[in-house]
């Protein structure tokens, strides 16, 4: 258990590599260990949540390299690297690896149906995606961010670009933009590095107040991890990499990569920077809570005139992830709170959404018809992820909004407030146009599904309800979604309320 | 010469990094051709890269080895810490280019073009 931050990183890793080595013809064996691996990983992720809260924060000193009080005295600064798992980091990690471990047991049909061969290749490299991702979320050294969110980036392109051929431009349309971004981040990091010497999270967190290099560092950082995370207008790759890449991957981005860049920014603004971000010479806070409002309101409204369903999902992940930046940039414990809770639904519902889109093979809208009839689970979890999305209680998503007006109008912001609920009501256009067609709309006749292009006609709606690997995940996704709403007070006032140190 | 003149010659590699990493963006957004705008992202990078090296270097500082009984204090050698994190940073960069030209073989092996607009025409 001493042990537990690292071995939370090697678990991925290691199915990883093994699959790479024994496994790369045989689909089955991947998925076993790639399943084994994110499940062990989730545990030990809401092993550590749990003792964290309990006990304040875990430490681990990777290889027990650079031991302060070893170097020569007057210079205490941690020279190792470090892995620092609090409240905030621990609750990310959990919902990340609990989120991958779902979307893993899901893709079973999906990756044999869409990626046949390659099968093992989308295990491996999905495993490596979630190294990366838990490593953002555990690191305590700035670098060290740096290193594992090119190596959840590196695999997120290489999956995004598994599909057939619009998928590869959406790829290096996103790797442009997050290899951007990426080198954003790192230059924000050589001027923190520049300004006080160190790299150490908790090092950094005191010398940085009054420097006049830290409003240029916090500009890079800002821009670099708004362009990962997604934050509106830096979200243009996130509607091609959503729509264009297999079922599988959209499936397991979706609810996991923005959220983790998210938490990066997080660990900056209130770790790193705290009160200089919002009170010195850039006011971040403001420019952050703003982009997310616009982002509320402009990713529902054009979620609510897409035809493609994917694509109608991503835009619906901009406005969300609109939320997030509202919730980072009022930066009140309550703002914080509500921002992490709303990681937290939104990984959820976004799961439980993309599920949905795959186990029904639907691209259009208009292909959902007769869902309700042919697969009333899957039309039923539908139902609670959308209602969730719009802010029905007592679901998750009805929380997260509500703390997060809260707090908006705590801080004497009323005009975010009126973003959010505008958002709210934006996300009742596209959440009414899926469920009637799910629910209310006649089935079409086979004979008029055909694309007016002439293009490639998908697979029609399934005859019956998913395999048992497809809607297990799916069922317990949604029961989630109820839970969490149901549980929305208790997580907040006793683990949220307190994640920013 | 003129003081800002010598502001500007004493800092002339921040100059240099500035300028690399203008140029880059600059290719990476108005260049169509794919293979043009992986260049730029890689200009941009080897810029970031010029900046963090710019700031481990010292007018008279000795190399980072250690020589035994002449070795000077360790306040007189340049920095090697960044060096260390660049050396990280352009292997990063490499993997980058690396599953960029991927992406790009299986572009051109599936529509025949790396140029965007007909790419982007090939596909609707």
């Amino acid at each position: 258990m001493e042990h537990a931050p690292v071995l939370l990183l090697l678990a991925p890793l290691a199915a990883s590599i093994l699959i790479a080595v024994l496994a790369m013809r045989r689909t089955g064996v991947a998925y076993a260990v790639a399943t084994t691996a994110t499940a062990a990983a989730a545990a030990l992720s809401w092993a550590l949540l749990l003792r964290v809260v309990e006990h304040g924060p875990v430490t681990y000193l990777v290889a027990g390299w650079g031991e302060t009080g070893a170097h020569p005295p007057g210079l205490d600064l941690n020279i190792g690297i470090e892995l620092v798992v609090d409240v905030m980091g621990g609750f990310v990690a959990a919902v990340v690896a609990t989120m991958a471990a779902m979307s893993m047991v899901w893709s079973r049909h999906s990756v044999l149906e869409e990626l046949g061969d390659r099968g093992p290749t989308f295990y491996a490299v999905a495993c490596l995606a979630l190294t990366g991702l838990l490593g953002m979320c555990v690191t305590g050294d700035a670098f060290n961010l740096f290193v594992f969110l090119e190596v959840a980036s590196l695999a997120g392109y290489a999956l995004v670009g598994s599909g057939g051929g619009r998928s590869q431009l959406a790829a290096f349309r996103y790797l442009i933009l997050g290899a951007t971004g990426a080198s954003l981040y790192l230059l924000g990091v050589g001027y923190l590095y520049a300004a006080t010497g160190t790299l150490n999270m908790g090092d950094l967190a005191g010398l940085l107040t009054d420097h006049p290099l830290t409003p240029v560092a916090l500009a890079f950082i800002i821009s670099g991890l708004g362009l990962k995370m997604g934050l509106f207008p830096l979200h243009a790759w996130m509607p091609d990499a959503y729509t264009c890449s297999p079922s599988a991957v959209a499936a397991f981005i979706a609810p996991v990569f923005t959220k983790v860049m998210a938490l990066a920014l997080m660990r900056f603004l209130f770790t790193i920077f705290g009160v200089e971000a919002f009170e010195g010479a850039l006011p971040a806070g403001q420019i952050i809570a703003w982009m997310g409002a616009i982002a509320a309101i402009v990713g529902a409204g054009v979620a609510a005139v897409q035809s493609d369903l994917r694509r109608l999902l991503a835009w619906s992940s901009v406005g969300q992830i609109g939320y997030i930046g509202v919730g980072i940039g009022i930066g009140s414990p309550l703002a914080i709170a509500a921002a992490l809770l709303h990681v937290m639904n939104h990984s959820l519902m976004k799961g439980a959404l993309f599920y949905v889109a795959g186990s029904s093979r639907a691209r259009r809208i208009s292909e959902l018809r007769g869902l309700s009839r042919r697969m009333p689970v899957t039309a039923v979890c539908l139902v609670i992820a959308a209602a969730s999305l719009v802010g029905v209680p007592p679901l998750g998503g009805f929380f997260s909004k509500w703390y997060l007006l809260q707090a908006a109008i705590g801080a004497s912001q009323p005009w975010l407030a009126a973003a959010v609920i505008g958002g709210s009501l934006l996300a009742i256009a596209y959440v009414f146009r899926i469920l009637e067609a799910a629910l209310l709309a006649p089935e079409k006749a086979p004979a008029t599904a055909t694309t007016s292009s002439g293009g490639a006609v998908s697979a029609p709606l399934p005859r019956t309800e998913s395999p048992p690997s497809s809607l297990a995940p799916l069922v317990v996704v949604s029961g989630l979604i109820i839970v969490t709403g149901l549980l929305s007070h208790l997580i907040v006032t006793r683990w949220l309320l307190g994640a920013a140190g | 010469m003129s003081p800002v003149l010598d502001e500007l010659m004493a800092r002339l590699n921040y100059i240099g990094y500035v300028g690399l990493t203008l140029i880059g963006f600059y290719a990476m957004i108005t260049r169509a051709h794919l293979m043009r705008q992986v260049v730029g992202l890689v200009i941009f990078q080897t810029g970031i890269i010029v900046f963090f090296i710019s700031t481990a270097a010292k007018w008279g500082g000795a190399l980072p080895i250690a020589v035994g009984e002449g070795t000077p204090a360790p306040v007189e050698h340049m920095n090697p810490l960044p060096h260390a994190l660049m050396l990280t940073a352009i292997v990063v960069s490499v993997a980058v280019q690396g599953v960029a030209l991927a992406l790009l073989i299986r572009l051109k092996r599936t529509y025949g073009t790396l140029d965007e607009d007909e790419l982007v025409q090939q596909m609707d």
